[in-house]
Formats: structure tokens, C-alpha cells, sequence
């Protein structure tokens, strides 16, 4: 696997949170679950972005809803992980998991 | 709820000028959450960070387009400036002529009308603009947007360092006002300069309406 094809953390976090949103899984409700989630505030912006990517490593597909009033007339994006970028997602959750392991920092809970 | 329309002059700026190629659901997105209560701040920042970022990502991903991209608007400016100068002393030397006939009378308008030699300038100026921007329109699709706006970012940059460099060093001494009477002519090639950069714009294509282009994807 080339370093272009490794899951950055916010593209983790977005794929993460996909994977919880499960079909509803379109820009609003992503933003919307990582900062309750993260307690952060997000672009939208950088949502996208990071969605693009995850697009370009074929980790996510996309495809469009219907366009509705309350957006203006424009169409939702709807976004699912796709069967590779799930088993990266389990690749990266064992490696991090890994790395965790038997840090006295991390024991407890204390910061 | 949040009834109001979003702003109109920041929705606008993001649909010409976001780069990502989901821009229309984004504008939608944002148009969503702004009714659900946000405040025009949050859509102005939104905004905001949604070009940049928008523009960042498609230049990282094409970094060697991009510096092409630079590096052909530049040439193209500096063979239009080169041209630009010929017309002005092409001009110059008419006016300073004594041509019978109709160079004659054209020498004439130029010399009693000022204000028609100078409009004749800045349409030329505003054609080389427009110009440059259709070209690197042609040249740089798909990616036409982030390279031409990187080319404009350049030379905004190169512009606001050349006049304040210019004025603040070199006064005009023959004013009464040698000081204030730079900063004029500085804010004057700012204006001209900012004249020719819409036209650029507007060249690349980048000032049409695109939701007919978004709804058919």
C-alpha cells in the first residue's frame, strides 16, 4: 500500500462517521454528527475535501438524491464506504490499536 | 428555523469561484444548515473556507499543472504587455505625425479628444485581459478555474508589492503633494489593474452561470 492510499485522521473520522450514518449519509448530517462527536466546529468545506479524497482511493462512492426546495433546488450527495475502504478502516483501527497498547500516558483515562 | 435567504453575494462567490467538483451540493448543504438557524457570519466564513480550501485541495493534487498554469500567464501577460507598448508608441508617433487623409484626421481625434485615446487604451488593455483568460480557459480544463485563479492570485500579489514599491520609493516630486500624488497614481494602476483582472475572469468563463452545467451531472 502506497502513502497515498493511507487514511489521514480527518478522512477517518469522515469515513467513521459514514459508516454511522449509514445511508442517510449525505453533507449536513456528516457535519452534523462530527461535531457532535468531535465538539470541534467543521467546513463544509473540508468535509467535501475530504470526501474527494476518499473518493480518489476508492474508499467512498457517491451518487446524487433529488434536488429540494429547502436546498435551493440542489440535489443531495449521498455517500457509502465501499468494501475497500472498510477493510483500510480495519487496517488502521489494528495499527492504531497496536500503538496504543501499553502506553502508560494513555492508562486510565488521565490526560 | 432561520426563514431569510442565505447571502446573495456570498453564494454567489462560492458557485463561481468554489473549485470542487461537488460545489453545487456544497452550496446546497450550506443553503440547508443556514435555514436551520445559522447566523450570515457562519455563511460568510463557510463561504470563505470553502474556496480556499476548495483551491488548495485541486492545486495539491495537480501541483505541476499549476505551476504551468502560472508560468503560461505570465508569458501571455508579458507578450501583452509587450504588444500593449508597441500600440501606445504606434500612437504616440501618429500623433506626433503630420499624416494627410485619414491617418490625419484619426491623428486629429486623438489629439482633441483625449479621453477617446485613453478609452481606446484600456479597451485594448481589457481585450488582452480577456484574452488571456480564454486561453488559459482552453488550456487547463478540467482544472480551469483553480489554475486561472492561482494565475489571478499572482498576480494580485505581484501588482500590490510592484505599486507599493513604486509609490513609496519614488515620489512624484513635480506634485505639491509628491507623497499623496504616488499613492493617487498607485491606486489608479490598482484600479486598471483590477479592471483588467475581471476581464480575465470573465474570459476564463469564470463569471457564467454554472448550475445548468452542475444539474446535468
Amino acid at each position: 500500500m502506497t502513502k497515498h492510499d493511507q487514511l489521514g485522521s480527518f478522512e477517518l473520522m469522515v469515513i467513521l462517521t459514514l459508516m454511522r450514518l449509514g445511508e442517510n449519509a449525505y453533507g449536513v448530517p456528516i457535519c452534523e454528527e462530527l461535531e457532535k462527536r468531535t465538539g470541534r466546529d467543521v467546513a463544509i468545506g473540508s468535509v467535501y475535501a475530504a470526501l474527494e479524497r476518499l473518493e480518489d482511493k476508492s474508499f467512498v462512492t457517491s451518487e446524487l438524491g433529488e434536488p429540494t426546495a429547502e436546498r435551493g433546488g440542489r440535489a443531495k450527495k449521498y455517500f457509502h464506504v465501499t468494501a475497500r475502504g472498510l477493510k483500510e478502516v480495519r487496517e488502521t483501527q489494528r495499527s492504531l490499536v497496536k500503538l496504543w497498547n501499553g502506553l502508560p500516558e494513555l492508562q486510565g483515562g488521565r490526560a | 428555523m432561520n426563514g431569510n435567504q442565505p447571502p446573495r453575494i456570498a453564494k454567489w462567490l462560492l458557485s463561481h469561484f468554489g473549485c470542487s467538483p461537488n460545489n453545487d451540493a456544497v452550496i446546497g448543504d450550506l443553503d440547508e444548515r443556514y435555514r436551520q438557524g445559522h447566523s450570515r457570519l457562519w455563511y460568510w466564513t463557510q463561504v470563505f473556507k470553502g474556496i480556499m480550501i476548495s483551491l488548495a485541495q485541486e492545486l495539491g493534487s495537480h501541483k505541476l499543472v499549476a505551476l504551468t498554469a502560472v508560468i503560461t500567464g505570465w508569458i501571455l501577460l508579458l507578450v501583452g504587455m509587450l504588444l500593449f507598448r508597441a500600440v501606445v508608441a504606434s500612437l504616440n508617433t501618429l500623433v506626433r505625425s503630420n499624416q494627410p487623409g485619414n491617418l490625419g484626421f484619426l491623428r486629429e481625434t486623438l489629439m482633441f479628444h483625449r479621453n477617446i485615446s485613453l478609452a481606446v487604451l484600456i479597451g485594448i488593455s481589457c481585450i488582452g485581459w480577456t484574452c488571456i483568460g480564454w486561453i488559459l480557459q482552453r488550456l487547463y480544463r478540467p482544472n480551469d478555474k483553480a489554475m486561472v485563479l492561482t494565475f489571478v492570485i499572482t498576480v494580485v500579489a505581484a501588482l500590490i508589492s510592484v505599486t507599493l514599491a513604486v509609490s513609496i520609493q519614488q515620489p512624484i516630486v513635480s506634485s505639491p503633494h509628491p507623497q499623496w500624488a504616488s499613492i493617487t497614481y498607485g491606486l489608479v494602476g490598482i484600479c486598471g489593474n483590477t479592471l483588467g483582472l475581471i476581464c480575465l475572469i470573465m474570459g476564463a468563463g469564470l463569471l457564467r452561470d454554472t448550475r445548468s452545467q452542475f444539474a446535468r451531472h
